[in-house]
């Protein structure tokens, strides 16, 4: 399973159907190594495949923008549905993190 | 429990959490739900265990209870663990405050299962367990998607 796809300085990170605290602390394991690269100054969350998230997504979406902040990167979602968006935006994700079309 | 009420337990496996919320979504289905509704029951569900396994356990092995029951649209729902249990209470339900210090948690748990049900109450003894109830009332979601 490719869970993350390196372009340049930016890591897109493929979201499971379900992002939960199980599925968030294997992502965060799997894309340790990639982050310890310097080079990767910004990171883009694809929630195409997701339909269920809770506080854990949150964990794991600010654990990774303080990775690449701290190198002066970003952080964005992108194919976030109206359930996810919610939760996004109730969690003051967005401050953070720029929402993209595609 | 009320005579239509359902109770089950688990170990306290992370790759249980799915399983906890599509038991309960099951049980919840009998109140005609909205989507939203579903989704909102199975994220306070998520949350609760999540809490248990990571907290109430640490990681270690342990048993999750979970009772619910439903009196006209209405969802009452307990979540018990056997495990350190809470020491102030209160702090643990600040937003954004974790005891972890990993760096990985949000802090929010508690924050989602008062944004997402009705009612919420958790009691807890330290080195004896805690219990999170919730209550929500199922007809009064104006959302739809």
């Amino acid at each position: 399973m490719n869970i993350y796809e390196i372009m340049g300085d930016t890591i897109v990170i493929s979201l499971p159907k379900e992002v939960d605290d199980y599925r968030a602390s294997i992502i965060i394991e799997n894309t340790n190594k990639a982050f310890a690269d310097e080079r990767i100054r910004h990171v883009v969350f694809d929630f195409k495949e997701t339909c269920f998230m809770d506080s854990s997504g949150i964990g794991l979406i600010t654990r990774r923008f303080r990775d690449v902040y701290d190198r002066g990167g970003t952080a964005a979602v992108v194919n976030v549905n109206p359930r996810i968006d919610k939760i996004l935006l109730m969690s003051g994700i967005y401050k953070i993190a720029d929402k993209l079309d595609k | 429990m009320n005579n239509n009420g359902i109770r089950f337990e688990f170990a306290s496996d992370a790759k249980n959490e799915g399983l906890a919320r599509v038991v309960v979504a099951s049980y919840l289905t009998r109140t005609n739900p909205t989507l939203t509704e579903i989704e909102d029951v199975k994220t306070a569900v998520s949350e609760a265990v999540t809490n248990s396994i990571i907290h109430g356990y640490d990681g270690k092995a342990g048993t999750i209870v979970i009772n619910a029951y439903i009196e006209g649209r209405e969802l009452s729902l307990e979540i018990i663990d056997y495990g350190c249990g809470i020491a102030d209470i209160n702090k643990a339900m600040e937003p954004m405050y974790s005891s972890k210090k990993d760096g990985n948690r949000s802090g929010m748990g508690f924050s989602f299962m008062e944004a997402f049900m009705d009612e919420l109450v958790v009691e807890s003894e330290v080195g004896k367990g805690t219990t999170v109830k919730m209550k929500k009332k199922i007809g009064y979601d104006l959302e739809t998607y």
